[in-house]
């Protein structure tokens, strides 16, 4: 068996640039099935997600030898991660709190956001606008309660990176943000953010414009301070499964591109959380972006080993063990899907393993190994 | 000059749609002729989306505009053509998941194409969604979900169905971004998708024996 020759970073980060690095890396995307690997209720991990639920993560990561880099904040998300720290315009449903032990946290849609608030946005810009408005509107928080959950939310990021860091191992992104059509039609919810695209999206453009504006400020100031330029944006909406290409274009990769063309001036490559079939998109990723300033994540809806036909060596890609496969399919099944894609997708690098969208609470114990053993096994 | 409505329907112009429905509404028409060509003009919608060529936004919107016409011609339907119904449906979210917005997209499909449609909502326990298929005895019912988890209570239902003696008397749909062929077969289910308009040609399909 050949050795590793690179460090966990640099294994991230010249599969990031395109490259090929000493093996596959692999980076699943990662937090409540730590809890499940310890055997820990997913009602015990988000009530004390701070301690108990981050050391069971972190014990998680030392019994199966760990990985690459840990996506997101090295902490698990409950409501003040997913409110507080990404700002998701949606009421949190806690296990243990708001909904029985097992059941898995999930995010409830309504409209949140209301046709006038577009041009709330465009004036204050949305982290301000969240901040003094939508958050009470999706929480109990009180201004004296979010003041100190905002504190412990920093408090907990910096513990958990440096309890990381001990272990040789770094969060995979520096910086991360929701696409901002994503976030409108979060918080607009879906079916009234489509009404505004087709019938009033006048107002819209003004919100993208200042929301826009704002993360690349964001992105920038925050990978200043890090020697790791990879920065995050999360989309569940906008592909080709939910919108024409025209809305797309207009949209969303009006903006984005901006975005994208600005961190990448700075050595930033963005990882892109793509959920729905993207397929058609990928085109316009090919021709509007520069080459190796994005790496597509992708949940597995997308044909990975198409993206890559389309996409060719522009990009990185990563991805995309399907959730049922890891929850009901077997081991071999598991090793057979990952060792497919590392050929198919990974044959010239430029490919990181990862699970399709998060690694869901009922994977089989084995199934998680064999997707890790399969990128720790494949040599370059 | 009178509006196809079929055609306004396909093309989501809305206002056009309530303002010749309301026209014809007027003018004394027939109200099943009416909601019949705007059934045509989603049931295009519907195809194209599952052919690929239209996009859940246009297939969302027309069923938008399906149910504001129905909120307008419903008090001009008499007893018996409201009662008029294609088959019955029981759709839900099962416990442990509360996402809404598939069900719901299928829900509005298929009252669209004349399905009397109980949505029980989300975060359904398998007991009351058996008690519902006694009480109303559908020909189908159906799940979604976007958690893996809420594979094993789709199965744990179709096995609870079965020990009820009510499973052969109906056919059990699922659907959602984490639904396979292979959770199908594990579930026990007879029909699999991850699109909302295979799912109601499905159902059409069944009804009419294909």
């Amino acid at each position: 068996m050949p050795k590793e020759t690179m460090t966990r970073w640099e294994r991230v980060w010249a599969a990031a640039n395109g490259e090929k690095s000493d093996r596959v890396p692999v980076i699943p995307v990662y937090g409540p099935y730590g809890a499940t690997f310890q055997g820990m209720s997913q009602g015990d991990y988000y009530r004390d997600i701070d301690n108990a639920g981050l050391e069971a993560m972190l014990k998680t990561f030392d019994d199966v030898g760990g990985w690459d880099a840990i996506w997101g904040s090295g902490v698990g998300f409950d409501r003040k991660y997913w409110n507080l720290a990404a700002r998701y315009p949606m009421e949190v449903k806690e296990p243990g709190t708001d909904t029985p032990d097992d059941y898995v946290i999930q995010l409830h849609e309504r409209e949140v956001l209301f046709y006038d608030d577009y041009d709330r946005i465009a004036e204050l810009g949305y982290r301000k606008f969240f901040d003094d408005e939508v958050i009470f509107r999706i929480s109990n928080y009180t201004p004296e309660s979010l003041h100190e959950a905002k504190k412990q939310v920093v408090k907990t990021i910096m513990k958990a990176k440096t309890l990381w860091e001990q272990r040789d191992v770094n969060l995979y992104y520096t910086f991360g943000d929701i696409v901002p059509f994503f976030t409108l039609s979060l918080g607009r919810s879906l079916i009234r953010f489509t009404e505004d695209l087709y019938y009033k999206p006048e107002k819209i453009h003004n919100a993208l414009r200042r929301m826009t504006d704002d993360i690349i400020e964001q992105g920038l100031k925050a990978a200043k301070h890090s020697d790791r330029k990879i920065n995050f944006l999360v989309c569940e909406r906008g592909s080709a499964y939910h919108y024409p290409l025209d809305i797309f274009e207009k949209f969303w990769m009006n903006y984005v591109k901006e975005i994208i063309e600005a961190w990448f001036a700075e050595g930033i490559i963005t990882n892109f959380h793509l959920d729905t079939d993207w397929t058609k998109n990928l085109p316009s990723f090919k021709k509007n972006l520069p080459k190796h300033s994005f790496i597509l994540e992708l949940d597995s809806t997308t044909d990975l080993i198409n993206a890559r036909e389309i996409m060719g060596d522009h990009c990185c890609i990563k991805g995309d063990v399907p959730a049922s496969l890891l929850s009901l399919g077997t081991a071999e099944d598991v090793d057979e899907y990952c060792r497919k894609m590392i050929r198919e997708v990974g044959r010239d690098g430029a490919y990181i393993l990862a699970s399709g969208c998060e690694t869901p609470i009922d994977t089989k114990r084995e199934n998680f190994l064999a997707m890790l053993n399969a990128a720790k096994t494949s040599f370059y | 000059m009178s509006v196809n409505l079929a055609e306004a329907v396909e093309k989501l112009e809305k206002d056009s749609v309530m303002q010749e429905v309301q026209k014809r509404l007027d003018n004394g028409e027939d109200v099943l002729r009416i909601l019949e060509e705007c059934r045509n003009g989603m049931t295009v919608v519907g195809d194209k989306f599952q052919a690929g060529e239209a996009f859940l936004a246009e297939l969302m919107l027309s069923g938008e505009i399906f149910k504001e016409v129905m909120k307008i011609i419903k008090p001009h339907m008499t007893q018996e053509a409201s009662q008029e119904k294609k088959g019955t449906v029981i759709m839900a979210t099962l416990q442990g998941d509360i996402h809404d917005l598939g069900k719901d997209i299928v829900v509005t499909l298929l009252e669209a194409r004349g399905f009397e449609v109980h949505n029980l909502g989300v975060d359904v326990p398998v007991g009351a969604l058996v008690e519902k298929v006694k009480e109303v005895k559908p020909d189908f019912v159906g799940f979604s979900s976007l958690l893996t988890p809420n594979i094993q209570v789709m199965k744990q239902t179709v096995d609870l169905l079965v020990e009820n003696n009510l499973r052969d008397k109906l056919k059990v749909m699922i659907g959602g971004g984490i639904t396979t062929d292979k959770a199908r077969e594990f579930v026990g289910a007879d029909f699999q998708t991850l699109d909302a308009n295979e799912g109601v040609n499905y159902c059409v399909s069944v009804m009419e024996g294909n």
